[in-house]
């Protein structure tokens, strides 16, 4: 069984997004930075803007979209991410 | 009238009496100084500039005057005071016109928030200007000298101005500060060049400013928009390089050296981003003025190309 973590981007923030090729920068109104994201956290991070807040789906959501399969390696990877994101102060991940 | 119409003792006259007030891009200043040697330099090296009697606005009033007290005769000294308050301690007064130029940039960084300020120098040719944004000793003001004096128009030195409205470059050309070495490159590489008095033992080492080109001081008013973002280094005995750069890693790159950025929010993530996106980014390595002239007329000549074919 996987741990599921809720996610969502972090409260009053609104991100602005500017992509050139293959990175990605977007603007966080709540804490004023600027971030330059690759492209599997920005995806990430644009989907959970989306609204897709359960990591289980985003996870699957994100693999399909990179034709990947989910296999450990890969969850942690993007488990990993998305704990990198929290300390960006993007979104705000938790036990679910 | 142009400063270099008003003669030199009637200038010192004036500076020590009600003041001058000198325009500077879109900026005014109102400047009073009982000390003749920085007198003589503003007169030396701002003598393109436009000065007005008595206007009814000035951006900044600021003062440069000796303290009161012994250090007149010993050691003397100079205070800036701006709108009447001393915010810096005082420079010997040997320093006072390179003072002068860094207590201006102060005001400017400090005051002019309606535009989007950064650390980079400006200059234009053909109506497209490009951005020269590189940390200080990277020789930036020594590349900006040499292109300003081989055809390319001086926008600023120190301080790029970008109208939020229209994104344009705003003109705010002033002298160009020289330090140690630059100042005899440039003086081999500009023989007619007028510079000023040298300020030894800065905390930036020796000091001097170029007279800015004439043309450049009369087109003050007249912005360009940008059309290239460059983050030069000089390297000595480097080959030359000119590598294309990342736009993001080039927009996060510009906003470091931006002042008030992350004042402006969103907006200046916006305002950069429009930047960005309308220019060639480029990091830029050279050890030789003249090698570094040709790169970038080439871009002029890339650029023309680009125009005809598409």
């Amino acid at each position: 069984m996987h741990s599921k973590q809720s996610c969502k981007i972090v409260p009053d923030a609104t991100l602005h997004w500017k992509i050139w090729d293959d990175q990605c920068l977007v603007f966080n109104s709540a804490s004023g930075q600027t971030h330059l994201l690759d492209p599997i956290p920005a995806l990430l991070v644009r989907q959970i803007d989306e609204g897709c807040g359960d990591s289980e789906e985003l996870f699957l959501r994100t693999v399909k979209l990179l034709d990947l399969d989910l296999t450990s390696h890969v969850r942690t990877t993007l488990q990993q991410i998305l704990q990198q994101l929290d300390a960006l102060g993007l979104i705000e991940a938790s036990r679910s | 009238m142009k400063l270099s119409q008003i003669n030199l003792s009637t200038f010192l006259r004036d500076l020590r009496g009600h003041g001058v007030w000198l325009r500077t891009g879109p900026f005014q200043t109102h400047l009073k100084s009982p000390i003749n040697s920085l007198g003589r330099a503003i007169h030396l090296l701002y003598g393109d500039f436009v000065v007005e009697e008595n206007p009814e606005f000035a951006d900044f009033h600021i003062q440069l005057r000796e303290p009161k007290n012994w250090r007149r005769f010993y050691r003397p000294q100079v205070y800036f005071y701006f709108d009447d308050q001393a915010p810096f301690k005082p420079m010997p007064r040997s320093h006072a016109f390179a003072m002068f130029e860094w207590c201006l940039n102060w005001c400017i960084e400090s005051q002019a928030n309606h535009y989007l300020m950064m650390h980079a120098a400006v200059i234009e040719r053909g109506g497209l200007a490009a951005i020269l944004a590189a940390p200080p000793g990277s020789g930036k003001s020594t590349l900006t000298a040499g292109l300003v004096n081989r055809g390319w128009r001086l926008l600023s030195d120190e301080l790029a101005l970008v109208d939020p409205g229209n994104g344009m470059a705003v003109p705010l050309a002033r002298p160009v500060s020289l330090k140690n070495q630059s100042i005899e490159v440039i003086r081999k590489f500009v023989p007619n060049a007028v510079i000023g008095p040298i300020a030894r033992d800065t905390i930036k080492g020796s000091v001097a400013h170029l007279k800015p080109p004439q043309d450049s001081v009369d087109r003050n008013r007249e912005g360009a928009l940008p059309r290239w973002v460059i983050f030069p280094r000089f390297e000595a005995g480097a080959q030359i390089s000119f590598t294309p750069y990342p736009k993001s890693t080039a927009l996060l790159r510009l906003a470091d050296h931006a002042f008030n950025y992350s004042q402006y929010g969103v907006k200046g993530f916006e305002i950069m981003a429009k930047l960005i996106d309308r220019c060639d980014a480029y990091e830029f390595i050279y050890s030789r003025l003249d090698d570094a002239i040709q790169v970038f007329d080439s871009l002029l000549i890339c650029d023309a190309r680009t125009m005809v074919s598409s």
